[in-house]
């Protein structure tokens, strides 16, 4: 099979009990792409990141995933060792809630350095060296860095699991309200992180915030989830500027300004 | 070449009672490489509406949209969004960056992304910026707490350090002195020599009459 796009998805249903968080949802994110998903909260958007991640399986639909060679696999029944090898090495997934994408039993840069150390890098001096430059991209003071994450403030704690993400440069970032704990001064600098590695691997995220002006920032284009239904996407201006449906023109009409 | 047919618009405000807002009816426009078109007419007339149609930023009702015969409202998003990076660049009044990013950075990675290496992006943004009379010492600081007026030009370079075929301006130079107007009125007219095609919204008439070729009334399209 070819095809362009890093992620396909097809179709996609997942219930849970008799709640449709997700319902036939269709989406395809390319390389070099921020895609962002907004949408009143239990609308299904985490439902839906957790299943392009493999770390739910859909009840129907389809998730292909491209690596690097143009090999494209249904994440969706691949066995769960070759699942577990994608997720190492080819997309990371940061959590709301740090605690759930944290290793709170070990120290920050063993939290950073064992991402590194999962995709074979073995040399202890470089994975340290490696883990303090990440501390400080994301404002932590590298002398910190034998600190456990409990020490750490909840915002800290998100930009720590924020570095775990990101070192290993993989080729897909799914992020469920990433910046939402971090103060706005941080947050900007977060944002300018993710863009830049974006731009620069040509590598593709797909961001699900709350926050209309972090997508208008950040997002090339977006979706609008209502109930489990995709109901508007596009360009983030066309959807922020000219929304054409009904909860969209509410959402974009709910805040200040952006 | 930019073409516009038969374009309508309207807006419906769910959020207000489903008010129909009626704006243009059968737009038929074209604009040629290398000349500038004004749009005119009062506040509230539609000008930004057309222009924002013609980036595939609104949406029309109706009709089609030509940039160098693709129909932009027909097209893929990421095939608008190809076209946008490639060829139309788009100014408006106001200035959109992440907070913390550095003027040099912000005019320089236009053309980063464009594929230009890193130091000749950052020579020709630091010869744009001292064009525009940008102190070398605010370079290296975020523009959010500049002036408007410094707002405007570093607005401006980000866009027009791009060679793109289509400009569309949006009041660029609202916030600007005489001065600047001059210098912006330069590269203005260094685009239309290097056969790029503009749109632009000018208050002043006394710009529109320097630097258009046709002005259009927008009330006419009603
Ligand atoms: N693990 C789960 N078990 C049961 N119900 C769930 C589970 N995860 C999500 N849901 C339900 O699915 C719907 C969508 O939730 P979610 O995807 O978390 O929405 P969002 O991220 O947009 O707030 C909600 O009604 C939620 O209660
Ligand atoms: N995004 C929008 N949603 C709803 N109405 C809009 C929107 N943009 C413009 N309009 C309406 O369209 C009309 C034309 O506005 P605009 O194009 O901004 O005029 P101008 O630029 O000539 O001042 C106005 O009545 C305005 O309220
Ligand atoms: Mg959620
Ligand atoms: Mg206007």
């Amino acid at each position: 099979m070819n095809m362009n796009e890093i992620i396909k998805i097809t179709d996609l249903t997942k219930s849970f009990g008799n709640i449709i968080a997700c319902s036939s949802i269709t989406l395809e994110v390319y390389p070099g792409e921020i895609v962002g998903i907004v949408g009143e909260s239990g609308s299904g958007k985490t439902t839906l990141l957790k299943c392009a991640s493999g770390l739910y399986k859909p009840d129907s639909g389809e998730v292909f995933f491209r690596s690097d060679d143009n090999y494209v696999q249904n994440i969706c029944n691949i066995s769960e060792p070759d699942l577990r090898q994608l997720m190492r090495t080819d997309w990371s997934f940061i959590h709301q809630n740090p605690r759930d994408g944290l290793r709170m039993n070990i120290s920050a840069g063993g939290n950073i350095g064992e991402k590194l150390m999962a995709i074979g890098n073995r040399h202890y001096g470089n994975i340290r060296e490696a883990a303090a430059a990440w501390l400080e991209k994301v404002e932590i003071d590298s002398s910190r860095i034998d600190e456990l994450p409990s020490n750490f403030s909840g915002g800290m704690q998100q930009r720590l699991q924020i570095a775990r993400c990101l070192i290993t440069e993989p080729k897909l970032i799914y992020m469920d309200e990433p910046t939402g704990g971090l103060d706005v001064s941080v947050q900007a600098k977060i944002l300018d992180l993710i863009k830049k590695l974006v731009e620069e691997l040509n590598i593709a995220a797909v961001i699900v915030t709350h926050d209309l002006g972090v997508v208008r920032l950040l997002a090339d284009r977006v979706l609008v989830m209502k109930d489990g239904h995709i109901v508007e996407q596009g360009i983030t201006d066309q959807v922020l500027d000219d929304p054409h449906h009904a909860y969209t023109q509410l959402l974009v009409s709910s805040i200040i300004q952006v | 070449m930019i073409e516009l047919k038969d374009i309508s618009k309207s807006f419906r405000l769910y959020t207000q009672n489903s008010a129909k807002i009626t704006v243009f009816k059968d737009v038929n426009l074209t604009v040629n490489r290398g000349e500038l078109v004004a749009f005119t007419g009062k506040s509230g007339s539609g000008k930004t509406t057309l222009m924002k149609m013609i980036y595939g930023n609104y949406l029309p009702s109706k009709g089609s949209i030509l940039v160098d015969k693709t129909d932009i409202t027909k097209i893929n998003l990421q095939d608008l969004i190809r076209i946008r990076n490639h060829k139309m660049g788009y100014i408006s009044q106001f200035l959109r960056v992440i907070p913390r990013v550095s003027t040099m950075n912000i005019v320089s990675d236009s053309l980063i992304k464009l594929g230009s290496e890193k130091e000749d992006a950052l020579a020709q943004a630091s010869e744009l910026l001292n064009f525009l009379d940008i102190p070398r010492k605010l370079w290296n600081l975020s523009p959010l707490t500049f002036s408007g007026g410094e707002q405007q030009r570093i607005n401006i370079a980000r866009a027009m350090i791009c060679n793109y075929p289509y400009f569309l301006l949006d009041e660029p130079t609202a916030s600007l002195d005489n001065k600047n107007i001059e210098k912006v009125i330069t590269l203005i007219d260094k685009l239309k020599k290097n056969g790029c095609a503009i749109i632009g919204i000018f208050h002043d008439e006394m710009i529109r009459n320097e630097i258009a070729d046709r002005e259009i009334d927008v009330n006419s399209f009603k």
